[in-house]
């Protein structure tokens, strides 16, 4: 599994809903498999960490995501798995900050969400483990649950969303109107609806 | 590391506000607790006074908004902020303006759905799988305020109003617990409500609601029966026979709305669409039996 096994928008399965996990055993295998995607996505970017990954984006539509462990050293290239995970608990004004997404090829959008939450999950084992995170955590564990209602955080934006692009310096720059407007074209937007 | 106790004045009267007392007198520091008086000649459990005595806080009582618009007139607190549970008064808008940080409200749903009085039995009824708690800065409008924090709660297929009340008076608590020290020390500013959601509304339910209607589908009347079940129960003639239906579940049949088909040991009752399979009830003047036991009864 490498990184042309991601897929990008518009492709309609990043729309579409996962599945509860119960076949464990499948899931340990879906895990390696999501974090050998993701870090060879990592190197082949100069700029960019491979954060997060949900099993929609190579294609498979199960609740689970990977976490890296520490985003500030490249070199630490360790994931937690989260099975079946759902935000539990959100606290706080939500904030607006630039999210990126490995199946949104270049483009970075400013989406609000929640500085801190509680996830409920599973291990691997399928034992039930929660977990308190806060501000860009808080954020990734947001957008990647996203993904698994499929919800992208292009449809977070909405149609008068920000969006930029990452130039080859690793500075970014908005977007111009007509840059924007094809942009929204080629991605689609579904606007999320959360469920109650 | 460890900090001082946060302090809150705390508002509160029913059995729900009481059980949050108790699990907040741990972990905060209750400068007052503020709740209707007892009823002069009442001698049954008056369970907030009661609650606040145990944990020797101080005491003001108030039977409605002018009388608290009262007590609470010349108050000097320490506490920058209020709490407020089952209360049954509307808070008047010195008194929350009053706390530098407001008044929060621990409603038991996740707003905007479910403003009103009885948010868990609508939860219940609408056959939602999920519902939780919410914390809601106090404002003019019915529970249209700010949030600070939600939490989910799965509804499990069983629930009945107490069993899920008591499950979302821990969920509170385990919030409060959080949530009101980032309030306090302003790590979590206050939100509004979805606005891209509908506000739905619960009321206040009645005696008459507790009437079965067989007209209505199997499944909604097992919904009516768990939301019910501990006031204003489901109450239907069974027989010639007046009884509260306090379990049963839904079955592929289909008849008349109210005809009973019996078999063997069974008590089906056909409704609008399928059929409701009759566990457990409770005849008037009777206790709880099996639907086998009272089919047993009837032949006697």
């Amino acid at each position: 599994m490498n990184r042309h096994h991601i897929i990008s928008l518009p492709a309609e399965n990043l729309r579409k809903p996962s599945a509860e996990v119960t076949d464990f055993a499948a899931a340990r295998k879906l895990a390696g498999q999501m974090i050998r995607a993701t870090l060879d996505w990592e190197d082949s970017r100069e700029h960019e960490f491979g954060v997060a990954l949900a099993a929609i984006q190579i294609n498979r539509p199960l609740s689970m995501i990977v976490v890296r462990r520490r985003f500030d050293d490249k070199s630490e290239r360790d994931f937690d798995v989260y099975v079946n995970p759902r935000i539990a608990r959100v606290e706080g004004e939500p904030a607006s900050e630039l999210e990126g997404c490995l199946s949104v090829r270049d483009t970075y959008g400013r989406v609000a969400r929640y500085p801190k939450v509680k996830i409920k999950a599973q291990d691997l084992d399928g034992k039930v483990i929660s977990r308190v995170a806060k501000g860009f955590m808080a954020r990734v564990f947001q957008h990647e649950i996203d993904h698994i209602q499929g919800i992208t955080f292009v449809d977070r934006c909405g149609p008068h969303g920000e969006f930029f692009t990452l130039l080859p310096d690793g500075s970014m720059q908005k977007l111009s109107e007509s840059e924007r407007a094809a942009f929204l074209k080629l991605a689609g937007l579904k606007p999320p609806k959360d469920k109650r | 590391m460890t900090g001082a106790k946060l302090s809150v004045v705390f508002f509160g009267s029913g059995p729900v506000a009481a059980k949050s007392l108790e699990l907040l007198a741990k972990d905060f520091d209750v400068e007052a607790v503020v709740t209707k008086p007892k009823p002069s000649g009442w001698r049954g459990e008056w369970p907030v006074l009661e609650a606040a005595q145990k944990h020797k806080l101080r005491i003001l009582t108030a039977n409605n908004k002018a009388e608290l618009s009262e007590a609470m007139s010349g108050q000097r607190f320490k506490s920058r902020l209020g709490l407020v549970i089952d209360y049954g008064i509307i808070i008047p808008e010195a008194v929350f303006l009053g706390f530098e940080l407001g008044i929060v409200n621990s409603h038991f749903s996740l707003l905007p759905q479910w403003r009103g009085a009885d948010p868990i039995s609508f939860a219940i009824l609408s056959g939602q799988k999920e519902t939780g708690v919410s914390l809601m800065i106090i404002e003019a409008g019915l529970d249209t305020g700010p949030l600070l924090a939600q939490e989910t709660v799965r509804i499990p297929a069983q629930a009945t109003t107490s069993s899920l009340t008591e499950q979302l008076i821990k969920t509170s608590h385990d919030l409060l617990k959080v949530a009101l020290p980032d309030y306090a020390a302003g790590k979590i500013r206050p939100y509004p409500q979805d606005p891209s959601m509908e506000p739905t509304y619960s009321r206040k339910l009645a005696k008459e609601d507790g009437k079965l209607d067989w007209t209505k589908p199997a499944d909604q009347l097992e919904r009516e029966i768990r939301a019910f079940h501990e006031w204003p129960k489901s109450r239907a003639t069974i027989a010639g026979k007046e009884v509260i239906i306090t379990e049963a579940s839904v079955t592929n049949v289909s008849g008349k709305p109210g005809e009973i088909l019996r078999a063997a040991k069974k008590l089906t009752v056909a409704c609008g669409r399928n059929g409701l399979l009759i566990e457990q009830l409770k005849p008037a003047g009777g206790r709880e039996m099996s639907a086998a036991a009272f089919l047993a009864g009837l032949r006697n």
